[in-house]
């Protein structure tokens, strides 16, 4: 058997199948759209070889797309200011604390099971003008200034999606930061505290760096999430108002599907695969510790 | 003579087969005149079977393939019970040949899939399909049939097909689709509403502005405005656009696709239009709210008008009876335009698959579709139809609609909603470009970045 194994042929033989399969649905497609990201074609008649024109297209002629970059950006900052920090806190106490820890862990759990669509569209209604319940608080309290189209506003459309999406992925966070804390030894933690430690210098000075492996975890996921963000920005928003929330995906959705751009929408899907490469190597880089 | 029998055994046949589907619907309360109207419906069948389709009806067999979009799940959608009817009947009519139908609910997802399946030369015998640009790949890419024989040999089909219709769908010397709906966009308004706060319809842009401040005084939503759907914001954009300029700037740069965008009278049609905003026309937070929640508010005697398509017409009439009525978006003083120009346009075209194998019987179920007895009924049920010429019983038919229809047959002008003849990439750059402008940015500005858009898209 041991023998067997160490031929080369067998374990190509027995790599093989799965190989295939994960051929047929990543890097083949991948290099297809490249493909197709230099050609205009609107699915029904012949496909014209443009060359790079799709791609001068995007940066020279195209406001919206260089609007989505931005946008898209946008979305990942926010969504890191709002679920990273705000985790953290909630790991800490939630491992730290003495009541219901197991009981806040589940309920904060709960909204990362939910579909995105639902919690996008149940952030709709949280948000409408008129029936939203958002709206109806602010009314109770009478200040009637600050009540607004939350969605519809070019200045806080971009901010209420966002908060929608940490609603939702806060939870999923605060579990890969629990594993991360509880995997710090309790002996280092009561170490200083005898050593006169208060709990914020413990959290600053032990738990964080220790906390950083799983930090860069958060932030990859965070980061990939965001660029191809594209459910909660449909369903809440779809793009508008004035493209003040279109970003990259919904851009490429609207181009190739919408209007039958097949090949111009392959191109901005090329851009944005190239940001994700680009980004997520960026916070490797950033978060690399000494020993890798 | 002949004919006129016909005619009669055919109404008689139709009269006969809806109490029958009545029947099946609601159980068993007209079950006594069925009997007779069996016999009459064989009759009728053989007589004019044999005149429409020109002696053709030995043909007509075999299996055909038809797509369509309704949303059966929707009791409002009357073209769902339509398209359903027309099935039976024509699987009545001609025994011989089977409609294999396929239906998609959602408009949207049946354009990626007419669109995948074309791409695929999966085309099938008969199609529902869009007009102008989004029919022009179908048919570059040589996959349409084209109809002009069909309607010139068929002197029922040549008597109710109108000639501005298929000017939508016509590209070269040939037609390819017939479009089923006609559709306008008015501003329907309560009448009660009006009434009570002693409103008379605007004569004028400025009595608009005065009417839609009373309103907005006393809490009432002039104008509903569903504007996360920035299509709709259009609308009162184009109207304006129209009083103030006339056409023939419309006829240029939207029908010529002249990029011309950077025309100062764009940018003051925007201006104008901001004026209503002021005026709280549209209440505040209009660019939060759906198309249909605006629908619904008008429907529901929240708000005293609001610019929509006659589509929505029946569930108005529905919901508010008489008190429903409409007028078109009043003239500008010392503008060129005029308040008999309408924004109006042809939909919904069905059309038959270049290489479909079963030609005869494709165009058998098309002509069958259009007949006058299936148009008169789609009439009847409420809908504004493309076809000319359908004896349609206006007992039958809200008051408000033969207006419409009246109404749209005498327009001056007819200006096709210019998200259309625009195509959708500068189409649905306009509509944002519009809402930008309702929003209160600077109009210049964003009719410069749609003329730059356009540029692009068009060349100089």
């Amino acid at each position: 058997m041991e023998k067997m194994l160490r031929k080369k042929s067998t374990i190509a033989l027995f790599v093989l199948p799965a190989l295939i399969i994960f051929a047929v649905f990543m890097p083949i497609p991948l290099v297809a759209s490249l493909g197709l990201s230099a050609v205009k074609w609107d699915l029904i008649n012949p496909a014209q070889m443009v060359g790079l024109d799709n791609f001068i297209n995007l940066f020279t002629n195209d406001e919206t797309f260089l609007r989505s970059i931005g946008n898209t950006l946008q979305y990942l900052v926010l969504s890191v200011l709002f679920q990273i920090p705000l985790a953290f806190l909630l790991a800490v106490m939630v491992t730290r604390g003495k009541l219901f820890e197991k009981f806040f862990r589940n309920m904060l759990f709960i909204p990362v099971t939910l579909s995105g669509t639902a919690v996008s569209l149940m952030f709709y209604f949280v948000y409408h003008p008129e029936t939203g319940i958002l709206n109806n608080i602010i009314r109770l309290f009478g200040n009637k200034d600050f009540q607004q189209g939350w969605l519809g506003d070019e200045n806080t459309a971009m901010i209420s999606v966002c908060v929608a999406v940490a609603w939702q992925f806060v939870g999923y966070h605060m579990v890969i930061f629990v594993t991360g804390i509880t995997s710090i030894s309790e002996e280092v933690i009561e170490a200083a505290k005898i050593d006169g430690a208060s709990m914020l210098q413990v959290i600053l000075r032990i738990i964080l760096p220790l906390m950083r492996p799983v930090l860069k975890v958060s932030l990859v996921l965070i980061t990939t999430s965001s660029l191809k963000a594209f459910d909660s920005i449909f369903v809440m928003t779809g793009g508008g108002p004035m493209h003040a929330t279109e970003v990259m995906a919904s851009h490429m959705y609207t181009k190739s599907f919408l209007q039958l751009q097949y090949g111009y929408g392959s191109a901005i899907g090329v851009v944005l695969f190239l940001l994700c490469v680009v980004c997520s190597g960026v916070i490797s880089r950033l978060l690399r510790t000494e020993d890798e | 003579m002949k004919k006129a029998i016909s005619m009669f055994l055919a109404t008689l046949m139709l009269a006969g087969l809806m109490a029958a589907c009545g029947n099946s619907d609601s159980g068993s309360s007209t079950k006594s005149s069925d009997a007779g109207s069996v016999a009459s419906d064989q009759e009728a069948d053989s007589q004019s079977g044999g005149e429409e389709t020109s002696g053709e009806a030995g043909q007509v067999t075999g299996t055909i393939n038809y797509w369509y979009s309704a949303n059966e799940a929707n009791p409002n959608d009357f073209g769902a019970v339509w398209h359903k009817k027309n099935l039976e009947l024509f699987a009545e009519k001609y025994p011989d040949a089977k409609v294999a139908a396929t239906v998609v609910t959602d408009g949207e997802q049946y354009l990626t899939k007419i669109t995948t399946e074309m791409a695929a030369g999966n085309v099938p015998d008969v199609f529902r399909t869009w007009l102008t640009g989004r029919l022009e790949p179908f048919v570059t890419a040589d996959r349409v049939h084209p109809l002009n024989d069909l309607v010139e040999n068929t002197p029922a089909l040549k008597n109710v097909i109108s000639e501005n219709a298929v000017s939508l769908s016509t590209f070269g010397d040939s037609f390819y689709a017939l479009p089923l709906i006609k559709s306008g966009e008015v501003i329907f308004y309560n009448k009660k509403l009006f009434a009570d706060n002693g409103l008379t319809v605007p004569e004028t842009f400025d009595e608009l502005v005065a009417v839609c401040k009373t309103l907005s005084e006393k809490g009432i939503t002039p104008m509903a405005l569903g504007n996360k759907d920035n299509w709709i914001g259009t609308v009162p954009y184009m109207a304006v656009f129209n009083r103030l300029n006339g056409n023939d700037l419309y006829e240029q740069v939207v029908i010529g696709k002249e990029a011309k965008f950077d025309d100062p009278a764009f940018a003051q049609a925007g201006e104008k239009l901001y004026e209503l905003v002021e005026a709280g026309a549209f209440g505040s937070n209009f660019n939060a709210i759906k198309y249909d929640e605006a629908t619904t508010s008008f429907a529901a005697g929240k708000a005293a008008m609001t610019f929509d398509g006659t589509w929505s017409a029946p569930t108005y009439i529905d919901k508010l009876g008489d008190d429903v009525d409409f007028f078109n978006f009043p003239e500008i003083p010392g503008g060129k335009g005029s308040a008999n120009d309408w924004l109006m346009n042809y939909d919904e075209g069905y059309a038959i698959g270049k290489d479909s194998q079963n030609i005869p019987t494709a165009e058998a179920f098309l002509a069958f579709m259009f007949s006058e007895e299936r148009q008169k009924e789609f009439a009847e049920y409420g809908n504004l139809i493309a076809c000319q010429n359908i004896p349609v019983d206006a007992s039958k038919v809200a008051p408000i609609l033969t207006k419409l229809n009246e109404t749209f047959d005498n327009a001056d002008f007819m200006i096709i909603p210019w998200d259309n003849p625009l195509g959708t990439n500068i189409g649905a750059e306009l509509n944002n470009i519009t809402q930008t402008v309702l929003a209160g940015n600077n109009a210049a500005e964003a009719f410069g970045k749609l003329q730059k858009a356009a540029q692009a898209e068009w060349g100089e």
